[in-house]
């Protein structure tokens, strides 16, 4: 998308019909820097609302949260009133021009609102969209979900908060709620076509247990019953693996509830330092219950290894046993059996003297030896065992101290948990039993979302416990299979069907997983390397990269790759998310520049200088088209004279105040710039 | 002392799904076997040969420890005849008897409040959280 | 973005002749129709990879 030009007609502050031009040159060669200068008030968000008004219909921002709706108007107040006061309606209008791969695109919305009984009434009611075919000739299109779904195809509306950003409210990438990081997530696969990945597999699942189940209708005896099984653990498994992910679902949006909660019952002076301690002590149970979770990990692998101890009294029996014959020299013999049996068949000793019946000294001694002597490899296996024994007995002291240390160590922690618990539940009971109706309710709900966690994780556990037990049960029914058709010596053509959609499946989930995989990689290296360029100098002492996590939200690492993000300043979020936004449009073009604005409302507020001059030099090379709006407190004359030496600044648009208190947008040239802005006081 | 790794282990049938249930708690069958061989050994309890066991799982997922008990143990059983390190079947169908032995021990002494409400042996995962951790006390505890 | 395809094709590479096929198919057939249409589609694609895989 290349923005072209805006029109606001009694749109907000802009009274009357006000055009704004974008500059369109190409980036690194041309002027693709657009700074719009407004003080605060005169509209910069304004021209940010119309244009997301205009391309997605919205009639509110992020920002806008706490504001109601019934509260928030598009039309022009001064406007608004002077009609009515002639009886009529007026209508706020905002028209965006913009082309995309080659086409020309003309959007335009309306407002209509009329004033009744002093209370101001705003309805929609026009959404058209003209664009030019392929042959030249302009089609318009009037339905409203129509509009949508094409310009969801030029940009995707779940992404949009990436390219046309408000930077007062830039952390919702960094600080976004469970809820946003989910439709993002989404929007992020779509922008980088995984959705087809994506509905290529769900339609091979889809054909594998259709051929499945085919199959089993077919087949006969043993065979017939082993595929029919696995048939069934298959629909159990994609049951339960859908049932994780809705559980995973429900835990961010549980979690999050769960702290848009703690948020307000923190807002009560009452409660508050209640709240805080309570947060407190939930980090602290679940730390230690991360701690209890890994030692019985630890546990459940010693059980077997420590259960020798309770042989002991036997091991140490025969050890005793074999090191006494050990001792007696009777193992291993100082004569081996067959050389004493070789002996008496010899009738003669190696020494040279007789031994036989007749001379009964020798003879009766070299009884005795073969009486006592064993077979060989019997002597060797006893020596194994004696060794076997040796080391077994050696380090059961080593067993013993361990399964002393780690059971005592796995109490310290639950009895922890357990104080921790109680204390939370007297908070939880200070807080209910407030006096403040409004607050023991808001401590309820609380409780109750509390409790479904609680609930979700155990059954989380549960799940998790019967994937497994398919998965093994799976495997050797698979085997057992395999096993049949290669007695059968032949497998039918529907088997190899079912086969080749179950091996098909499994490849291309593969190729999915290593390309999502690769992808985050890539826009973590990305973003951490520009992100690098853009953050001043303590930045990158203390931040070394960023990390895009599997729900697509974003994680700062320390130099030693401990996650930061809860410690960054909002200015060095702020950078963290225009790092990652160039990274994910230079991943979405293939590693070229992605043909999108960056649309970036007041991003300089919370930077340093060395950030903003980061930001001037990198961003108009990296992004197709940048239009700024900002103060001049934020825009000085030192940041326009770097970007005007970049040479790729080429519109400059001042909102002027009115005396009606309405906004005027007035171009300037570029040059003027410089004179019309003053001295920026530097950052420290 | 082959160590054999083709010999199928068994163990009473109704045991079938504590096996199946105590592995996230105890690890794998030989391992939950073992404990159970050493329970057997060390009360003196012991289950009849030549009953019909089920197919537990493959002699070669034993360990070298494992075995030295096991080879111990026939040794013990032979008054002390190295000749019973020869043939590892035997061995297994001994130790064999010692783990459904040490099983009994082990469902009697521990498991008993673990287990679901019904006829088969089968393990309540509710009130399972911390498993692991009362199978590793329960060894000390019998030692004393 | 065809460049993601040509780079998922060039994954699949390694994977035997009728998999890459019926993968590459899937994924065509996915880029412009719904799941519905797709699973239609490998029904028939799936019983002639096999056809042509086996031996006469």
């Amino acid at each position: 998308m290349i923005l072209e030009q805006i029109t606001v007609e009694n749109f907000r502050q802009f009274r009357g019909r006000q055009s704004l031009q974008f500059a369109t040159g190409e980036p690194g060669k041309g002027k693709n820097v657009t700074v719009i200068l407004g003080e605060n008030g005169r509209g910069k968000t304004g021209l940010f609302r119309a244009l997301m008004f205009c391309l997605y219909g919205d009639c509110s921002l992020a920002q806008d949260e706490d504001v109601k709706r019934g509260e928030l108007r598009l039309v022009n107040t001064s406007a608004l009133v002077d009609a009515s006061q002639e009886g009529k309606p007026v209508h706020a209008t905002v028209q965006v021009e913009f082309s995309h791969d080659g086409v020309h695109y003309d959007v335009e919305r309306r407002v209509k609102a009329l004033l009744h009984d002093g209370q101001p009434l705003e309805q929609v009611d026009k959404a058209e969209l003209r664009y030019r075919d392929e042959r030249g000739n302009t089609k318009l299109v009037d339905n409203p979900s129509e509009i949508a779904r094409r310009l969801n195809g030029v940009l995707d509306r779940r992404v949009r908060e990436y390219f046309l950003f408000d930077g007062e409210k830039i952390e919702h990438l960094t600080r976004s709620s469970a809820a946003q990081r989910i439709e993002v997530a989404r929007g992020i696969r779509c922008l980088l076509d995984i959705d087809d990945m994506e509905r290529a597999l769900a339609a091979l699942k889809k054909l594998r247990t259709f051929l499945g189940d085919e199959l089993s209708r077919v087949s006969t005896g043993e065979y017939a019953q082993v595929v029919a099984r696995l048939n069934e653990l298959q629909k159990e498994l994609d049951a339960r693996t859908e049932r994780l992910e809705e559980i995973d679902k429900e835990l961010l949006l549980a979690e999050a509830e769960k702290k848009q909660l703690d948020d307000k019952l923190a807002e009560n002076e009452g409660v508050a330092a209640q709240v805080a301690e309570r947060k407190r002590l939930e980090a602290q149970r679940d730390e230690l219950k991360g701690r209890a979770g890994e030692l019985l990990d630890q546990m459940r692998d010693r059980v077997g290894p420590s259960a020798v101890l309770l042989a002991t009294d036997l091991l140490e029996r025969v050890y005793g046993t074999v090191e006494d014959k050990r001792q007696r020299g009777e193992i291993p013999t100082a004569l081996r059996k067959d050389l004493i049996e070789r002996i008496l068949d010899d009738e003669v000793c190696i020494c040279g003297r007789p031994v036989k019946p007749s001379v009964p000294d020798a003879f009766e001694a070299i009884l005795e030896w073969k009486n006592k002597a064993v077979d060989e490899h019997i002597e060797n296996s006893a020596m194994d065992l004696w060794r076997l024994l040796s080391g077994l007995l050696g380090r059961s002291d080593d067993i013993r101290v361990f399964l002393e240390t780690t059971i005592q160590q796995y109490g310290n922690i639950r009895n922890s948990i357990e104080t921790t618990r109680k204390s939370i539940e007297d908070i939880n009971e200070q807080i209910g039993g407030s006096e403040r109706a409004d607050l023991s309710k808001l401590e309820a709900i609380r409780q109750g979302v509390e409790g479904r966690i609680v609930r979700v994780m155990a059954e989380r556990l549960v799940v998790g416990g019967e994937i497994a037990e398919r998965e093994l049960e799976g495997g050797q029914r698979k085997a057992r299979r395999e096993q049949l058709e290669r007695v059968e010596g032949q497998k039918t053509e529907l088997a190899e069907r079912v086969e080749l959609a179950l091996r098909t499946y499994e490849a291309l989930d593969q190729v999915k997983q290593e390309f999502t995989g690769e992808v985050k990689t890539r826009l973590s290296h990305d973003a951490s390397e520009v992100f690098g360029r853009l953050l001043d100098e303590e930045g990158r002492s203390m931040l070394r990269k960023i990390v895009v996590q599997d729900d697509y939200s974003l994680q700062v690492l320390d130099p030693w790759g401990k996650p930061f993000l809860a410690n960054i300043s909002a200015g060095q979020r702020q950078v963290a998310s225009i790092a990652f936004i160039l990274a994910l449009a230079s991943a979405a073009a293939g590693g070229e520049v992605l043909e999108m604005p960056l649309f970036m409302d007041t991003p300089f507020g919370k930077l340093s200088w060395q950030h903003r001059e980061n930001l001037i030099s990198q961003i108009p090379g990296a992004a197709t088209q940048w239009v700024l709006l900002a103060t001049d407190t934020e825009l000085g004359r030192r940041e326009a004279s770097l970007l005007s030496r970049g040479g790729a600044w080429g519109k400059f648009h001042v909102l002027e105040s009115q005396p009606d208190g309405s906004t005027r947008v007035r171009e300037h040239s570029v040059s003027e710039a410089l004179s019309l802005l003053r001295n920026s006081e530097e950052d420290s | 002392m082959k160590q054999s790794t083709d010999i199928r282990v068994r163990t009473g049938p109704r045991y079938d799904q504590l096996y199946k249930d105590l592995r996230p708690y105890c690890g794998e069958a030989h391992a939950v076997f073992f404990l159970c061989f050493c329970l057997g050994v060390r009360t003196g309890r012991r289950a009849e040969e030549g009953v019909r066991r089920a197919d537990r799982f493959w002699s070669g997922t034993i360990t070298a420890d494992e075995w030295a008990c096991f080879y111990a143990m026939a040794v013990d059983q032979k008054h002390m005849e190295f000749g019973a390190l020869d043939d590892d079947k035997v061995v297994v169908r001994i130790a064999e008897t010692y783990a459904d032995g040490g099983m009994e021990v082990l469902i009697d002494e521990l498991l008993e409040r673990f287990l679901a409400k019904g006829d088969t042996y089968k393990l309540d995962t509710s009130v399972c959280a911390d498993l692991s951790w009362q199978l590793l006390k329960f060894i000390p505890d019998q030692l004393v | 973005m065809s460049d993601i395809h040509s780079e998922i094709a060039a994954k699949l590479e390694a994977s035997p002749p009728d998999v890459r096929k019926l993968a590459l198919k899937a994924l065509e057939l996915a880029h412009a129709n719904s799941e519905a249409t797709v699973f239609e589609g490998l029904k028939n694609w799936v019983r002639e990879i096999v056809k042509a895989g086996s031996p006469q």
